[in-house]
């Protein structure tokens, strides 16, 4: 019990010192477009506008209800500020072609990869999805989020908007 | 405090101080660090009631830290692991700590080299699949090389030699394998001009070598797989499908007979604005392919079955989970999803979403040889690919999601499911004492986001199960097959964000008519999470039902537990 | 340059598909194998334990192992089929109980039941995957163990009373070296020819029940204990040795005497010892 304690506060005591990538580029992997050819993740571009990298799955529920949620006001949002959502599954082998027709389904606009061998997870650093990274027009990460709780895309519209007034990020 | 605890302690601040020290002068000059760690801490306590018996060491844990170096083309990285002793549930061979991942890798142009540990997956992962899943602890890496060449735009291949990964070891066989991939339109997209229909075709061969050290049996040392694999996509339709034929491959899971193995496996799926269907199918025959051919669970495997059964993610749903029979088996899934737009009838307001989808898997039909007609091939079994054998699962759901109002959705969810557990789940036809389990399951989750970034969620979840225990419902001692998991159960959930970086999670499951009464109990729990960035504690304390995990074709069980648990997972 | 490199990688493709398959035509060996050694030198025998239960459809497969074994070591391991565990329990398809308290002790202590059945100890011996060996490996792991100089010669002097159905056992245990470790003894009786119902999942067609399986080498109990008396309490130098008797032993009636073995085995019994509960030599012999 001692040591669970004093192993959490050492974790937390480290944690505080911890910021997210800030000022990183893109790492570069290879991933699959739906229609089956490859790209690499370093060609990722949006005309200086700031770009929104989501992970997530077919099965992993709060994935989906994000970016249910987002695309409600995708529309709104790429117009007031020109961003543009890209979305990376993970499914592998056992779930990979439902990527293409739940994207359908959904009616979303995103652009999306598969990342089957999940080397753009790793050089992410993903743990778990989903997991979202905002890039800012020069191509820096410059925040990041795991999961997903009802309302959080409030946080990351705010902070896309911030971004593309070129104002300061809140957490 | 020992020392090694304290030691583990010292790494997990140096990964902080590292970090602290030198994230802010490492510029782009230089390369980027980055690395992430979760762990996931339990103090688990004797709970008579559920048969929850940790044993003497009540404090375990899985934790694990990456640290990846990226400058240009050249990337490098490692993992840090450690289980003294793993969390309940996971395979106790982990026991230990150490460094068992560490790669070194450069791309440049069209030459992609890695040397030391790496993933990797050749078309489905039916002829090779090197995969980790961290949650799961499944994790047979390769250690050794690869090349992945693409000489022309469209051309993939790939070349690749190592060991897998065996708990803090490597495993005593050697893997080689290649594949080739073409993409036809990629290939000929200057003189075909840009084509709506896209073609890909595959090709792979992977071979082990494991030495024969048996007296009894000629073992064959050299076992090859190989398979073919084409895919077709045309706007949104998607077909694809892979054939693969492995050699004799005489194993302790397939019972050391020495017939052919094969695979089929296809997909097809049509997608268009708020519809889509999907179906896939395959058969399998002898495809276990180890790189130790006395491995068990889920250690050491090549390659991988996919299964195409739906992913459940509510808990009484996913109660009683297929797993693949990489032995043999045969079957299929189909799943349709239809969104009602917005303004018509069912849809209303805000549309409504429909997901129908089902899956059959069966035994294959087998004949088994006579032994004494059998003794010098050792076939065992011949396939009669003309039939099915018993059937091993179905499940059949329903699922119906709408929003009512901006701020109330409501999910329900329907299923019926069948399991044939004593060989799924327990490799045994022994129903007796593993019953075959048809259940009627039904979940209505409701989300109320009573104000901008706040909400609270319901959940509420039946499961009514019918085990077919044929006439001895109790041994020779009068015992019975009852088990603290028999019986109908209901789960309730309560869930509340009041902020987007709290949560709080309040659940109870409940056995309430297991035939013994004393077996009706409360599984109850609590968890505090707690969310900031890329960083994620939670804090839960209650009880977890004994059940059976399913990875990679291969089940597990899980003893019951009950005890406190904190799980923290960052990135930097 | 790139073409000589997409043929360099044809040509290895090639050869790997050639090398990379080996077709077995026959999986019986050609040679049987033995290892014969030196005439002058006493090496270990090896003690061969398969954890079964009647239950247990897959375990006649490793029965059968430990059957070619036997006549491929014919003399050099001793044989014992413990049940225990899960698969070993009895019911009224199952009614013959086959377990005991020394089995029992075994199966807890090395976990055996708990990582599945079949599985065996050969010799109690800890490679690299730790004590349990799937019988695959059962063969590989013997051919290791006969080829050590043992340490310990046992030798069985059986007297059997048919009156009083009693065994009376001595036990001459050698040192055939310097042994300055701990070392204890432990005798056990065992009963072949067992007849009596056992699952064997490679009945194709049918019931999967054999009702007149042949069980052999059925560990019966323990003549002194399970973990045995201490022996050579002080150091033993070369040609030391020491005599334990163990008068009256009954047996059983419901076990045929003239079918049961002794089976007496020295043990590392020092727990600081990295092979620790390791046999450092086994022996049986018929009691009548």
């Amino acid at each position: 019990m001692k040591k669970l304690l004093i192993l959490s506060s050492a974790i937390i005591l480290c944690l505080s010192g911890f910021k997210s990538f800030d000022g990183d580029k893109i790492p570069s992997a290879t991933l699959k477009k739906l229609d089956g050819s490859t790209t690499n993740s370093n060609t990722f571009k949006n005309d200086g506008k700031p770009m929104i990298i989501s992970f997530w799955a077919t099965w992993c529920k709060p994935c989906k209800k994000e970016l249910d949620a987002i695309n409600e006001e995708y529309a709104e949002l790429v117009k007031e500020t020109g961003v543009k959502l890209i979305a990376i599954s993970i499914d592998d082998a056992r779930s990979s072609g439902k990527v293409v027709t739940d994207v359908k389904v959904k009616g979303w606009t995103y652009e999306v990869y598969i990342d089957e061998n999940q080397d753009f997870k790793r050089a992410m650093n993903v743990n778990n999805v989903p997991h979202t990274f905002l890039v800012d027009g020069e191509g820096n990460i410059v925040w990041s989020h795991n999961s997903y709780a009802e309302g959080d895309e409030e946080k990351l519209f705010e902070n896309v908007r911030k971004l593309a007034k070129g104002e300061k990020l809140s957490h | 405090m020992s020392v090694k605890f304290t030691s583990r302690l010292l790494f997990i601040f140096s990964i902080g101080l590292f970090y602290r020290t030198s994230y802010a002068q490492l510029s782009n000059e230089l390369g980027s660090v980055h690395g992430n760690f979760q762990i996931d801490a339990a103090y688990y306590q004797r709970d008579t009631i559920i048969g929850a018996d940790p044993g003497s060491e009540l404090f375990r844990y899985n934790a694990f830290g990456n640290i990846n170096y990226q400058k240009g083309g050249f990337s490098a990285g490692v993992r840090y692991e450690s289980y003294n002793p793993p969390l309940l549930g996971y395979l106790p061979g982990y026991k230990g700590s150490g460094i068992p991942y560490r790669f070194a890798r450069y791309k440049h142009k069209d030459i992609d080299i890695t040397v030391g540990n790496f993933y990797e997956q050749f078309g489905s992962g039916i002829t090779l699949r090197a995969y980790e899943n961290r949650g799961l602890l499944y994790d047979n890496a390769l250690d050794g090389m690869r090349v992945i060449f693409t000489p022309k735009n469209g051309i993939t291949l790939k070349g690749l030699v190592g060991k897998q990964r065996t708990y803090f070891s490597l495993s005593p066989g050697t893997v080689r394998g290649l594949d080739g991939e073409i993409n036809l339109m990629e290939l000929f997209d200057s003189i075909l001009g840009k084509s709506k229909t896209k073609i890909i075709l595959g090709g792979s061969f992977v071979s082990k070598y494991q030495e024969d050290q048996d007296p009894t049996l000629v073992l064959p040392e050299n076992v090859g797989t190989s398979a073919g694999r084409f895919t077709v996509i045309r706007g949104g339709f998607n077909f694809n499908a892979e054939y693969a034929y492995k050699i004799n491959d005489p194993s302790y899971q397939n019972h050391f007979s020495y017939k052919e193995g094969q695979a089929i496996i296809a997909s097809t799926s049509y997608g268009t604005d708020g519809f889509s269907i999907m179906f896939s199918g395959k058969m399998l025959d002898n495809m276990s392919f180890r790189s130790d051919r006395n491995a068990q669970n889920t250690i050491d495997m090549i390659n991988y079955h996919p299964d195409f059964s739906k992913f459940h993610t509510y808990s009484l749903m996913a109660y009683y989970p297929y797993a693949t029979q990489p032995n043999g088996e045969v079957g299929g899934t189909g799943e349709i999803q239809y969104k009602f737009k917005k303004g018509t009838f069912l849809g209303g307001k805000y549309g409504m979403d429909i997901t129908i989808n089902g899956s059959a898997y069966y035994a294959l039909d087998t004949i088994g040889l006579d032994p004494s007609k059998d003794s010098i091939r050792h076939f065992q079994y011949t396939t009669n690919y003309g039939d099915v054998g018993n059937e091993y699962y179905h499940d059949f759901n329903i699922e119906i999601t709408k929003k009512l109002s901006k701020k109330l959705k409501i999910t329900a969810m329907y299923a019926n499911q069948f399991l044939n557990q004593s060989i799924v789940q327990f490799n045994t036809p022994d129903k007796e004492e593993h019953p075959d389990i048809t259940s009627h399951i039904g979940v209505l989750d409701i989300t109320w986001r009573y104000k901008t970034g706040s909400a609270i969620r319901f959940e509420t979840q039946g499961f009514f199960g019918s085990y077919d225990y044929k006439e001895h419902a109790k041994d020779a001692f009068g015992k019975t097959n009852i088990t603290n998991n028999t019986g109908s159960w209901v789960s309730e959930l309560i869930e509340w964000t009041p902020t987007t970086h709290w949560s709080i999670t309040l659940a109870d499951q409940y056995n309430y008519n297991n035939p013994e009464p004393s077996k009706r109990v409360h599984y109850y729990f609590g968890m505090l999470g707690y969310t900031n960035g890329p960083t994620r504690i939670s804090v839960s304390y209650g009880r977890q039902r004994q059940g059976i995990f399913c990875a990679g074709g291969v089940c597990r069980f899980v003893p019951a537990s009950s005890g406190l648990s904190i799980s923290i997972s960052s990135s930097f | 340059m790139k073409k000589v490199f997409s043929h360099l990688i044809t040509l290895l493709f090639i050869s790997v598909m050639m090398s990379g398959c080996d077709f077995v035509q026959n999986a019986n060996p050609e040679i049987e194998p033995s290892f014969n050694g030196n005439s002058s030198v006493i090496y270990k025998k090896v003690l061969v334990e398969d954890y079964t239960g009647h239950k247990c459809g897959n375990c006649p497969a490793a029965a059968d192992v430990l059957k070619t074994l036997e006549s491929q070591y014919a003399g050099k391991i001793v044989p014992m089929a413990i049940h225990a565990g899960f698969f070993a329990t009895v019911n009224t398809s199952y009614p013959t109980d086959f377990r005991t308290t020394a089995g029992n002790a075994y199966d807890s202590q090395f976990g055996i039941s708990a990582a599945g059945n079949p599985n065996g100890l050969i010799n109690r011996a800890v490679t690299s995957g730790g004590f349990i060996k799937s019988y695959s490996v059962w063969g590989s792991e013997i051919s290791q163990q006969i080829t050590e100089v043992a340490k310990f010669q046992v030798k069985i002097m059986n007297n059997y009373n048919a009156g009083s159905s009693s065994v009376n056992t001595d036990i001459t245990v050698k040192s055939l070296a310097n042994n300055n470790g701990l070392y204890k003894l432990v005798v056990l009786l065992t009963e072949d020819s067992v007849i009596a119902e056992q699952l064997d999942y490679r009945i194709s067609s049918g019931s999967q029940l054999v009702p007149n399986y042949e069980f052999n080498h059925v560990l019966r109990g323990a003549i002194n204990s399970e973990w045995g008396d201490a022996i050579f309490t002080t150091a033993a130098n070369l040609n030391d040795s020491v005599v334990k008797s163990y008068p009256n032993f009954i047996i059983n009636p419901a076990f045929r005497a003239r079918k049961c073995h002794v089976v007496a085995y020295v043990y590392d019994a020092d727990p600081s010892s990295p092979t620790y509960y390791e046999v450092l030599q086994v022996e049986e012999a018929e009691v009548e």
